[in-house]
């Protein structure tokens, strides 16, 4: 539980192709760092997700290993994977948790 | 002058870029078509959307509601969709009409947008259903009280016409006949084309005629239609000599005539005269754009001669406005079942669109695979597009993109065929590629879609994972029961990790923990109506977790969180210790959670007031530092300057004695103070004094630095007074010090540099202007830059002027005044200067600013001949901007002669809003009271087939009124209740009578509905907008008689007042003390899901207070609740009219024992906020001595024994409003006077306040908390009268204790006074 408190290293990825989901981006960001969490957003509505995530790396080695390549090409696409910003602030972190929790 | 008019008609050779982004011709550019409708039957409308998200723009729609705006909005909402596309989607269209409908009343306009957008701007829409859906608004809107006039009819002969609809042209005659509506030349003409498509010249001919013998004139476009007609009836020698006819009536045969021979060749599969037409178009001053080309293509694939199509594609010259129009093309060939023509269209889409796609993988023909889905066609036959597009490498994934539309327009069978391909071709396919199929099956709880759905993943191959089931799956099942049934019955493994870890993850958020783990933990009988000891539960739910974390630690912590989630706030506070210690078993077992849910456990714990529990330390120590000194500062901050700076301030309109002020106070002087002193001399141009204060402010205080206004305005004395460099000094140090630029700021700066300028100061100008710009002190903008030019055209030196606005562009990017700058030069015919001044505007801003400031330019100076010839250069568009400023200058100047020929000039302007600028001219008209012109207009706006807006319609309106001219067409409802007008229904033979309602005038509502009555007894039927409207009129002055309007209301069947008129009857009838009929009404209007207004609501409820109807008020209550939408009503406007009720019947117990319970039973949900203040004012208005005696009572007892002291608060307030102050002093209680203290600390009469408060302690026998006040009353310096000192002995000596001050002597009058219990 108390790890789970400590600093997350968050990058933030957007333009991703519906066809791509949790699983693949796990997988994908897998190979830069331990991931520790993978958050990919659905719309309840459409059934699509909002073709942006969150992938949560255990260390930062994870993190900037990711943000060194460039481009993150996947199944044809080009993602765009920047530091996730928010996450740093404390508070911020608990109104994304309302969001997608 | 003649030189650069060439230059400007060259531009149409021109290979130059301006060229291509032309567009224009002359069947309208794309706006125009929404606005006129003039095209011909073809096909056309454009899908150009890509991938897109949800329709986020449309969802708004539904709440909008205010019909005021609402044609606006309607108008722009499909405006924005046909420039953008050229097309209007179902869609958007339904919704629009349903949101008109449901806002009731369409008018005039709204109903000829909707029925214009029926037609070709529908091509995605078969035509069949294309015509459906115009009748069917055209009956709806009908329904709903739209009356129609001859551009309706028109519109919709015009839609027939696109639609190819089959109709007989006598019976529509007949139709408007019976209607009472004139058809006019437009009418015959299109009626004629109808004819011609049938090939019918025999009827065409008839029509002909008649339009001839009322001597209406023969348009370029009844001949078109001749052209059609003939060749349809197998003359294609009479369809040709039609040409030779046409000019010898003096009329040129136009594009649109080619297009219709060419049309006719092409049904033909006339390959070779079809060349040799566009050989002779070519020799012409007509040319053929692509659009018109692509009605050729049309034709010949319709008429099954698509092997002809590629020869005349090739001869598309790709001009702007290609991609959306062959769009159009291709998606009504799709519809219309050409699809195969319509991929050789579009194969020869320019690749253009691939650079958009920035890098990434070409994805040319979306729009395409998308119809075609929705078209439901074959899917072979799409897989065959698909792989063409790819091996050509059009498209990188075409088959997943076609899998996509599948998904997104939920085609269930489709999707699971083109998954099955994609899988043949190795491609993955997904568990969430399912998802958009279950979301509407989910939600409808429609099981056997879904299980469709599941049968689709089974077959290929697709196992559902924990997210499918859990969030799309299982939701829509009542049970897991019937969910493991239902996949039994399918022969669906029910041991899948997938569903398994799901049947627990929702057991576990329905908190259903015996569900859980049946063989463990049924024995233990674990369910919430027998709930075992916490211990147990721990126990279980450790072991449940054990065993879900041998699934996935994914399970493990969505069971967490739904157990937290589905334990009470009460609960987890009961069991934090358990809890705490369950967390740590689960730690010591090494079950991690993951991050997301983690926090989403934390805001739960939180939410409950535990959130020590997880351990987590949010307190932030940062903020609470920030704040203490926040506080520190604002108790420091109290400095005797303030009202001195205040006192200046009222004195600064005398200079002298605000300066004496400052002598006398000098030690107590403010940085504040000094600003105004300064700012006081500045205006006064008291320079010196003003650099004196400013010295000696900062002599006090340097670090104080005056605001941007002071300086400012120093700047500006220093520089009227031309001492120019102390004026730079002065910004210098503004930027040195930091101060603080605002847009109020730049606008004092414009105006210094102004006051420059209209001196002709061009040294000044430029030193300031300079200063300003390289210190940054404000960016340069036109305005800001303006004043360079203005000084050398005050000096009259436009050469100078010309130079200073060209420098202003390469310095800074604007052109100031450039316009007065060109006007000057045209005026005075300086060619040289003026073709300098173009090409240095065309070269910095393009050609097309440059053609508009020259055409300004011309108007401005009267040369319209000049001017049409700059605004006709092709592929000029619209700048609604500029055509703006221009007819707000000439409305002002009161120039009518120039704004109508811009007006007139700008007809075939590309993108023109023609109702915006036909609305200038009747502002104009308007302002100079000119109902003829206004009337001209309206005919220029019938014959230019504009819609009119509804503003537009009523300005017009308007002036016809106010000059005694009769309205001929229905006039838009003016939304202010003030004044309602109406036209009466077309339905009339007999009048049309002009009913205008001031309501300020009583009577005249009479006399309206006299009129009605009046129109009735010669059995005219209205429509229900007008009695709406005076219904509503007679509602809003309450003189009605109830029986009036009911009589009104029944007499039209299904006649139904809208929401705002019944919530005014409501009012009415309680006004009238007629609170039964209000409260029939209320509930009428709620059976028939109309929603009361707030105010009629509490009115309703205050009179059967006032009647004593208890019951009554309750089912108001219980009917408030079960509305949808809550009015937000306070709950106190039920109870404390209940209890106005009871005290109404005499029965003052319930009264108060109703009100009682609101602030004895806990902090519900109105809490100490809860005002009765109602109850008192009414009470005290009533000199209801009883029953004020009781709630006093009342106040009191909640006051001392519940701590409640809102009560007694509002009886003091009320009794202090009623002017009963010494009522008020009684009822002082200990509570009471605390709550007074604390509600205004700042109370300063202590002196009274503390010897009442010692009466409370007295009368409550309350020694310590006297001695306390007595303490206080000594230290604050408060003097205790001989009454207070008394009254704290009694006490003393009470409590057998030794009075610690001399007793005051025993008086009589205080003796009696402390024995008292007041």
């Amino acid at each position: 539980m108390a790890g789970s408190s400590k600093k997350v290293y968050e990058v933030f990825v957007s333009k991703i192709p519906w066809t791509l989901a949790s699983k693949e981006m796990k997988d994908y960001f897998g190979q830069f760092g331990q991931v520790k969490k993978c958050l990919v957003p659905f719309d309840k509505e459409t059934g699509f997700h909002r073709g942006f995530c969150w992938i949560g790396y255990t260390s930062e080695e994870g993190l900037n290993n990711a943000l060194q390549k460039d481009p993150h090409v996947l199944e044809g696409s080009t993602l765009q994977v920047q530091r996730n910003r928010k996450v740093f602030l404390g508070q911020k972190t608990n109104k994304e948790v309302v969001e997608t929790s | 002058m003649a030189a650069l008019l060439r230059s400007a008609r060259l531009l149409k050779f021109s290979p130059s870029g301006f060229l291509q982004r032309t567009g224009t011709n002359r069947n309208g550019p794309q706006l125009s078509r929404l606005y006129s409708g003039a095209i011909g039957g073809k096909g056309s409308g454009v899908c150009s959307r890509q991938i897109r998200g949800p329709h986020t723009d449309e969802s708004s729609l539904g709440v909008r509601s205010k019909q005021a705006q609402q044609f606006d909005w309607a108008l722009a909402k499909l405006d924005s969709s046909v420039r953008r596309t050229g097309r209007i989607t179902k869609t958007l269209l339904l919704r629009i009409f349903h949101d008109i409908c449901r806002t009731g009343y369409p008018s005039g306009n709204q109903a000829l947008l909707l029925l214009r957008s029926c037609g070709s701007l529908l091509p995605e829409m078969p035509l069949a259903e294309r015509t459906e859906l115009a009748h069917r608004i055209w009956d709806k809107l009908q329904e709903l009280g739209a009356s129609y006039d001859a551009s309706h009819y028109n519109a919709l002969l015009k839609v027939y016409l696109q639609n190819e609809f089959k109709f007989s042209p006598t019976e529509f005659l007949a139709k408007m006949e019976a209607a009472g509506v004139q058809p006019n030349r437009v009418t015959f003409q299109r009626l004629i084309a109808a004819y011609c498509h049938d090939g019918d010249i025999e009827g065409a001919s008839t029509i002909l005629g008649f339009m001839k013998s009322k001597d209406l004139p023969i348009t370029e476009a009844v001949f078109n239609s001749l052209v059609t007609g003939h060749a349809r009836a197998g003359d294609m020698e009479s369809s040709e000599s039609i040409l030779q006819v046409m000019k010898g009536a003096g009329i040129e045969p136009g594009p649109d005539t080619y297009v219709a021979l060419l049309n006719a060749y092409a049904e033909r599969g006339d390959m070779d005269k079809i060349k040799q037409t566009l050989e002779a178009v070519e020799n012409t001053d007509t040319s053929l754009m692509d659009r018109d080309l692509m009605q050729v293509v049309f034709s010949l694939s319709k008429a099954g001669h698509q092997q002809h199509v590629p020869e005349i594609v090739e001869r598309m010259r790709h001009e702007r406005g290609y991609v959306p129009d062959a769009m159009n093309l291709c998606l009504s060939l799709i519809t219309q079942g050409q699809e195969d023509t319509a991929f050789t269209v579009l194969k020869t889409f320019p690749t253009l669109q691939q650079e958009t796609q920035s890098g990434d993988s070409p994805t040319l023909g979306n729009f395409f695979l998308r119809h075609c889905v929705n078209m439901d066609k074959p899917v072979d036959k799409v897989a065959r597009y698909c792989k063409e597009l790819q091996d050509s490498s059009y498209h990188a994934t075409p088959l997943q993109f076609t899998l996509y539309c599948c998904l997104e327009a939920k085609k269930t069978a489709t999707a699971v065929e083109v998954m099955k391909m994609m899988k043949e071709q190795g491609q993955p396919i997904r568990p969430h590629y399912f998802w958009p199929l279950l979301t509407q099956h989910a939600k409808d709880q429609n099981t056997t879609g879904i299980m469709e759905v599941l049968k689709g993943m089974q077959e290929l191959d697709v196992p559902a994972d924990v997210e499918t089931m859990s969030f799309y799956v299982l939701p829509a099942f009542p049970n897991i029961d019937a969910a493991r049934d239902a996949f039994k019955e399918m022969g669906c493994s029910l041991e899948s990790e997938g569903f398994l870890s799901s049947e627990m993850r929702s057991e576990a958020s329905s908190g259903n923990l015996a569900g859980l783990i049946p063989s463990a933990l049924l024995s233990l009988s674990l369910t919430h109506t027998q709930p075992l000891s916490w211990d147990h539960v721990l126990c279980v739910c450790a072991r449940i977790t054990s065993l879900l974390s041998s699934f996935s630690t994914e399970a493990v912590s969505y069971f967490l969180y739904n157990l937290m989630d589905s334990m009470t706030e009460a609960e987890v506070q009961a069991q934090e210790d358990k809890l705490r210690q369950y967390f740590n078993q689960l730690k010591s077992m090494g079950i991690i959670i993951p991050g997301n849910i983690y926090r989403g456990i934390r805001n739960l714990l939180d939410s409950y007031h535990v959130p020590e529990l997880i351990k987590v330390s949010i307190l932030d120590g940062k903020v609470l530092a920030l704040e203490s000194r926040l506080a520190e500062l604002k108790a420091d901050s109290k400095p005797v300057g303030a009202t001195l700076k205040q006192l200046i301030l009222t004195l600064c309109a005398e200079e002298v004695q605000a300066l004496e002020l400052k002598k006398q106070h000098e030690a107590d002087m403010v940085a504040g103070s000094y600003a105004a002193l300064i700012h006081l001399c500045c205006r006064h141009d008291n320079v010196e004094e003003a650099l004196n204060l400013k010295r000696e402010l900062s002599r006090k205080d340097s670090s104080v630095s005056l605001d941007s206004s002071k300086y400012v305005a120093l700047v500006k004395v220093l520089t009227k007074q031309g001492r120019l460099e102390e004026a730079v000094d002065m910004l210098k140090e503004m930027k040195e010090k930091e101060v603080v630029v605002r847009d109020t700021t730049v606008t004092l700066l414009f105006h210094v540099l102004n006051a420059a300028a209209m001196k002709g100061d061009v040294v000044a100008v430029r030193r300031l202007q300079d200063t300003i710009f390289t210190l940054g002190l404000a960016t340069p903008t036109a305005n800001l830059c303006s004043p360079l030019v203005s000084a050398h055209l005050e000096t009259k030196d436009l050469g100078g002027a010309l130079e200073a606005a060209m420098e202003c562009q390469k310095q800074y990017g604007q052109l100031p005044r450039i316009h007065d700058v060109i006007c000057g030069l045209v005026e005075r015919g300086d060619t040289e200067l003026l073709q300098k001044a173009m090409d240095f505007v065309s070269q910095e801003r393009g050609e097309m600013t440059m053609l508009y400031d020259l055409f300004f330019a011309f108007m401005q100076t009267g040369r319209h001949r000049e001017a049409r010839k700059i605004i006709e250069t092709p592929g000029l568009r619209a700048r609604p901007g500029r055509l703006q400023w221009y007819a707000e200058k000439c409305i002002n100047g009161n120039q009518m002669e120039s704004l109508e020929s811009m007006v007139d000039m700008t007809a075939k302007l590309f993108e023109c809003d023609r109702d915006e600028l036909y609305h200038y001219v009747l502002r104009l008209c308007k302002d100079t009271n000119d109902w003829r012109k206004a009337e001209a207009t309206w005919t220029k706006m019938q014959e230019e087939n504009v819609i009119p807006r509804e503003r537009t319609l009523r300005i017009l309106a308007d002036i016809l009124k106010s000059n005694g001219q009769e309205v001929p067409f229905e006039v838009p409802e003016v939304k202010k209740p003030s004044e309602i007008t109406y036209c009466s229904a077309t339905t009339s033979k007999h009048s049309s009578p002009f009913i205008s309602i001031p309501s300020n005038q009583s009577f005249s509502q009479i006399k309206a509905y006299d009129m009605l009555k009046d129109i009735e007894r010669k059995g005219v039927t209205l429509g229900p907008a007008p009695y709406d409207s005076l219904i509503r009129a007679l509602l809003l002055t309450y003189v009605c008689s109830v029986c009036l309007f009911l009589s009104a209301v029944g007499r039209i069947p299904g006649f139904k007042l809208n929401d705002i008129a019944n919530s005014l009857l409501i009012i009415t009838q309680v006004k009238r003390g007629l609170a039964k009929d209000g409260m029939s009404t209320l509930k009428s209007m709620l059976q028939g899901d109309q929603v009361p207004s707030k105010l009629s609501v509490t009115r309703l409820v205050q009179s059967l207070g006032s009647h004593g109807d208890v019951q009554g008020i309750q089912e108001v209550e219980v009917l408030m609740k079960g509305l949808g939408t809550p009015l937000n009503l306070s709950s106190m406007v039920f109870l404390n009219n209940t209890a106005m009720a009871h005290i109404k019947n005499g029965d003052l117990d319930s009264a108060v024992e109703g009100l009682e319970a609101v602030y004895t039973q806990g902090d519900g949900p109105q809490g100490p906020a809860a005002s009765m203040a109602f109850v008192f004012r009414k009470v005290l208005e009533e000199n209801n001595g009883a029953a004020l005696d009781k709630l006093s009572a009342m106040a009191e007892r909640l006051a001392n024994h519940f701590s409640s002291y809102r009560a007694a608060s509002d009886l003091f307030l009320q009794l202090l409003e009623a002017n009963m102050v010494e009522d008020a002093k009684f009822m002082l209680a200990v509570g009471k006077i605390k709550t007074l203290m604390t509600l205004i600390p700042d109370f300063t009469e202590k002196e009274t306040l503390y010897p009442y408060l010692m009466k409370c302690y007295g009368v409550d026998n309350d020694l310590v908390s006297a001695k306390a006040l007595y303490q206080q009353m000594q230290t604050e310096g408060v003097e205790a009268d001989e009454l207070c000192l008394k009254r704290l002995a009694v006490l003393y000596r009470n409590a057998g204790e030794t009075v610690p001050f001399t007793e005051p002597p025993v008086s009589n009058y205080v003796s009696e006074l402390c024995t008292m219990r007041l």
